[in-house]
């Protein structure tokens, strides 16, 4: 991107920036509700009452005004009062939990009072939940443009979720291979080394700094209030990485009554059936375990500071050779409230694992043995040779978000973030068992800031804006620069602005587009512009019809173009790397709907279509006797993606299931991209069988792939055997008073597949978990 | 099934909860039925065939090459013929003998496990330095074109020639 090209997008940028603002300046509904013009504006006043559905006061009860930071709780007779309204009209929310929330349109006549009145109904759906990702800022899921799918608390408690893997598994159209994320097949399998989905945690991108990877193990799995999975391009929204979609974990707040949970579990691995294979390993016979425990305390202090702290341990023998891990996680979290107008949050992570990590098993007929690329022979690994199929590190991460939100006035805040991200990855000395030092192995931070400012005109319209800048550096003893240097720099700087207009009766436009601009190997400076544009429109209260395009982008790791190593396998680096691009579109219709008696419906049907390009995946160079990191091609994926759940009045029941069709096509070859299914099939269900007794079953689906990767399987046998995934889980729970016992039996029916390329699946294991909270 | 869901909404005005509870159950567990007879159990160990061998006699002659360029040696039987020494991360479609000692006037091999059948490009290969590729040729099989089969639970006997003199070609002249 030439110094030319730059200029233009500035300009580009500073000419969309003024129009936008223009365009609020000059707007009527902006002078209506919001922009004082000198002369003296009489406000108004909103009274009202919410009930239950019996008729009976409803306490409690939160009352915002969409738009502004007016609102109220409602007292023991249910009644609200919001005061000094401007003349205009307003959208209003009335929520509660475990209650599906009301909207409703009311109007502000100047020196006069309105009244209203809501019944608010008993739901168990998490349709209704606000959501923030789709937009930075907070949005029902109903209305939301792009297909989202949201995980709640207590979906991850239910199923015993200690890592990020465990809660995706069954959110529609993505599918886990061990540690890769891919949405919607937008990823193949590259050791989880340049993830096509980007990870946010509370807002900030959340990727390892050497490899770009998701890092599955470093949340705080207590204190998460829900996952957010948004599906397609969003760059326009969060730069680089989200070329296939973004995941949004978001952590809990302060509760107003202290509270604190313990959670024990232990899982027990099944050994496989087939001696072929569990005679090849001396513990193939052997029943493993994983055992963890964590406890997490969350109180309010006082109106202006609340904590949490959230500490996790867990053992795991692995049910491979080679595959032991031990983690601690550990957690906290501040918020202090100084004034009225100021927040501050100080998110503190930490995690210490100690892990095999088993890459490649040894062939169909040794899958729970790790392979080896030792020339000693075709029947395996050489006498006493440590194999190279696995690799043994210990690996450090800390993490701090701090962040401050300013509130100017009823209209305008700003919000100032920090990031810092840091990693550092030891090796562990096979012969000796000695953990070596980082200078052996990789380290990397990401750091930087981001200050973002919202401005609120009306009620019906809001502005975005920002600019962010990290600084991205990793030094590994497998990174060598143009200059020879083992570390390797990408510093990154941002801008962004995004409107929403929602003033046309029950459209709701939103618009975005952001600037991005990265140094590569300290000589060159390459730049994205990623625009976003989304409509939908509410066509009844319960049915929303949308559509979106987004343009998505992911800049190359450090360790996908500055890797260069011939000791163990020959890689060489490419500084010239081009960033991946995907312009994804998607249109489709969502429902979310109260039947008689409480039932709560909810579908979601889309159609989608991403042309991505330059492509980046490791291939076999011939003229440079090595592998390497290259733009490969182009490919375009369509599909389709339905979703339906039903929930039951009163927790009794609910079901829901999700099917993904996914059509890829390699532009050059006319093939099938690799590693991608075509069929994704996800299904849960559960039943309160007694007040206490409730049982469950989740089900998961994903067709064998059309194509495999080939140059992988050239040196690593069996590599190209994937077979078609069908795994069904139960599980019981019992609830009395504080304590919550769940028993699980995943892979119910001990059904043997291949989670990635040459690496086996788990077998049948059984798992208790117990849950106290006071 | 069909009738469970469609008098499902009658039960529950009839607030006959418990009985809806089941009535919803009866289809899970059905659907969980169905799928379990769709099964098969999933991977399984290949069918192992018997396995076969190859031994060869080694003869050298010339001048050996020095001995920092003797990285590793050994007698390498590859089920393809390679059109490049990238070719050689072909593992899966090769059979790979101990090292070789070096500078002797003649050696043996034995490879045991093999899986049976044809190889069309085997000899003796030099590593001359320690990158994973830095592999080439010093003496090949010549007897029926350089072309042999390894039969179920039987030892192929090769014979090769090494003369430092007069390294083959590489990559083969017929390619």
């Amino acid at each position: 991107m030439s110094v030319r090209n730059i200029i233009s997008y500035c300009r580009l940028l500073r000419f969309l920036v003024t129009a936008l603002i223009a365009t609020a300046c000059f707007s009527p509904g902006v002078a209506v509700g919001q922009i004082n013009t000198g002369q003296a504006v009489k406000t108004g006043r909103l009274e009202g009452r919410v009930v239950h559905s019996d008729l009976s006061p409803f306490k409690g009860v939160n009352i915002l005004i969409e738009g502004t930071r007016f609102g109220d709780v409602s007292d023991e007779k249910g009644r609200f009062v919001i005061s000094d309204i401007r003349p205009g009209t307003y959208k209003l929310r009335v929520s509660a939990v475990g209650y599906q929330s009301h909207y409703t349109t009311f109007t502000i006549i100047s020196a006069e009072t309105t009244t209203i009145a809501v019944t608010l109904y008993e739901t168990t759906i998490q349709s209704e939940e606000i959501i923030v990702t789709a937009s930075r800022k907070e949005e029902r899921l109903l209305t939301v443009a792009q297909s989202v799918s949201v995980v709640d608390a207590q979906e991850l408690e239910n199923r015993n979720s200690i890592q990020l893997d465990d809660v995706l598994r069954y959110v529609p159209g993505v599918h886990i291979q061990e540690n890769q994320v891919n949405i919607r097949g937008s990823s193949g399998f590259a050791f989880n080394t340049g993830s096509r989905v980007l990870m946010l945690l509370d807002g900030m991108p959340f990727l390892t700094p050497d490899t770009d990877g998701v890092p599955f193990d470093i949340l705080p799995f207590s204190q998460i209030e829900r996952i957010e999975v948004l599906k397609g391009a969003g760059s326009a929204m969060y730069g680089s990485g989200s070329l296939g979609g973004t995941i949004q974990v978001i952590t809990s707040g302060f509760p107003d009554t202290p509270q604190t949970h313990i959670r024990l579990h232990a899982m027990a691995y099944e050994p496989v059936r087939y001696s072929e294979w569990s005679d090849k390993w001396d513990a193939g016979e052997d029943v493993r375990f994983r055992t963890g425990v964590s406890f997490a305390h969350a109180r309010r202090v006082s109106p202006k500071f609340g904590y949490w702290v959230d500490l996790a341990f867990r053992t795991d023998q692995g049910y491979l050779n080679y595959n032991t891990e031990r983690v601690f996680v550990g957690f906290g979290k501040i918020g202090w409230t100084p004034s009225p107008s100021v927040r501050i949050d100080v998110l503190l992570g930490l995690l210490d694992r100690k892990k095999d990590s088993f890459l490649f098993w040894n062939g169909q007929d040794d899958v729970l043995n790790p392979g080896s690329l030792s020339i000693g022979g075709s029947a395996g690994p050489a006498p006493d040779a440590p194999p190279s199929g696995t690799n043994d590190v210990v690996n450090n991460q800390i993490i701090l978000f701090p962040s401050l939100t300013h509130v100017i006035s009823e209209s305008f805040f700003y919000s100032v973030k920090g990031r810092v991200y840091g990693l550092g990855i030891r090796p562990i000395n096979n012969e000796t068992g000695d953990v070596e030092s980082f200078e052996d192995g990789t380290v990397g931070v990401r750091a930087g800031a981001e200050t973002q400012f919202n401005y609120l005109p009306s009620s019906m319209r809001s502005f975005t804006a920002g600019f962010s800048y990290d600084a991205l550096v990793a030094e590994s003893e497998f990174f060598e620069s143009s200059t020879g240097s083992r570390s390797g720099k990408q510093p990154e700087f941002a801008s962004f602005i995004q409107m929403e207009e929602s003033s046309i009766q029950n459209i709701r436009i939103t618009g975005g587009l952001r600037f991005d601009a990265y140094r590569v190997d300290n000589a060159r400076t390459e730049s994205q512009v990623s625009p976003r544009v989304s409509v939908s429109w509410s066509a009844r209260d319960f049915l929303v019809l949308r559509a979106s395009f987004g343009h998505g982008f992911r800049v190359p790791s450090i360790a996908e173009r500055y890797t260069n190593n011939r000791d163990f396998f020959p890689i060489v680096r490419n500084v010239d790397l081009r960033p991946e691009t995907s312009r994804s579109f998607e249109t489709g219709i969502r429902l979310s709907r109260v039947l008689d008696g409480g039932h709560q419906v909810y579908t979601d049907l889309a159609f989608f279509h991403t042309a991505y390009a330059d492509l980046i995946e490791p291939r076999l160079i011939p003229s440079l006797q090595a592998f390497q990191f290259v733009n490969l091609t182009s490919a375009t994926i369509s599909g389709l993606e339905s979703t339906i759940s039903w929930d039951f009045p009163g927790n009794a029941a609910s079901f829901s299931v999700g099917y993904t069709f996914i059509d890829s096509e390699d532009d050059e070859t006319g093939l099938p991209l690799p590693f991608r299914s075509q069929h994704l099939v996800v299904a849960s269900a559960s039943i309160a069988v007694l007040r206490s007794i409730s049982v469950g079953m989740d089900a998961r689906f994903a067709s064998e792939p059309e194509e495999v990767d080939s140059d992988f399987a050239l040196f690593v046998p069996d590599a190209d055997q994937i077979n078609t995934t069908k795994i069904v889980d139960f599980r019981l729970t019992y609830s009395r008073r504080a304590a919550t016992v769940r028993l699980h039996i995943k892979n119910a029916f001990d059904y043997y597949y291949v989670e990635r390329a040459a690496y086996f699946g788990m077998p049948r294991h059984f798992e208790i978990q117990v849950d106290l909270r006071f | 099934m069909i009738y469970s869901i469609t008098n499902f909404r009658l039960f529950s005005h009839f607030g006959l909860r418990r009985r809806v509870r089941w009535t919803f159950t009866v289809p899970l567990f059905l659907t969980a039925v169905l799928y379990l007879q769709g099964c098969d159990g999933g991977l399984a160990p290949p069918e192992l065939k018997p396995f076969g061998s190859i031994s060869g006699i080694i003869t050298y002659s010339g001048s050996w090459p020095p001995a920092d360029s003797l990285d590793d040696l050994r007698f390498i039987a590859m089920r393809f013929i390679p059109a490049d020494t990238a070719d050689f991360l072909q593992l899966n479609k090769m059979e790979i003998s101990s090292s070789l000692d070096l500078f002797v006037d003649t050696d043996s091999f034995l490879i045991e496990n093999v899986i049976p059948g044809g190889f069309f490009y085997s000899g003796v290969a030099q590593k001359f330095s320690i990158d994973l590729l830095a592999w080439r040729p010093v003496g090949l099989v010549e007897e029926n074109g350089g072309i042999f089969e390894v039969e179920p639970a039987s030892r192929t006997v090769v014979s090769i020639h090494v003369d430092f003199d007069h390294l083959p070609p590489f990559p083969p002249e017929s390619q």
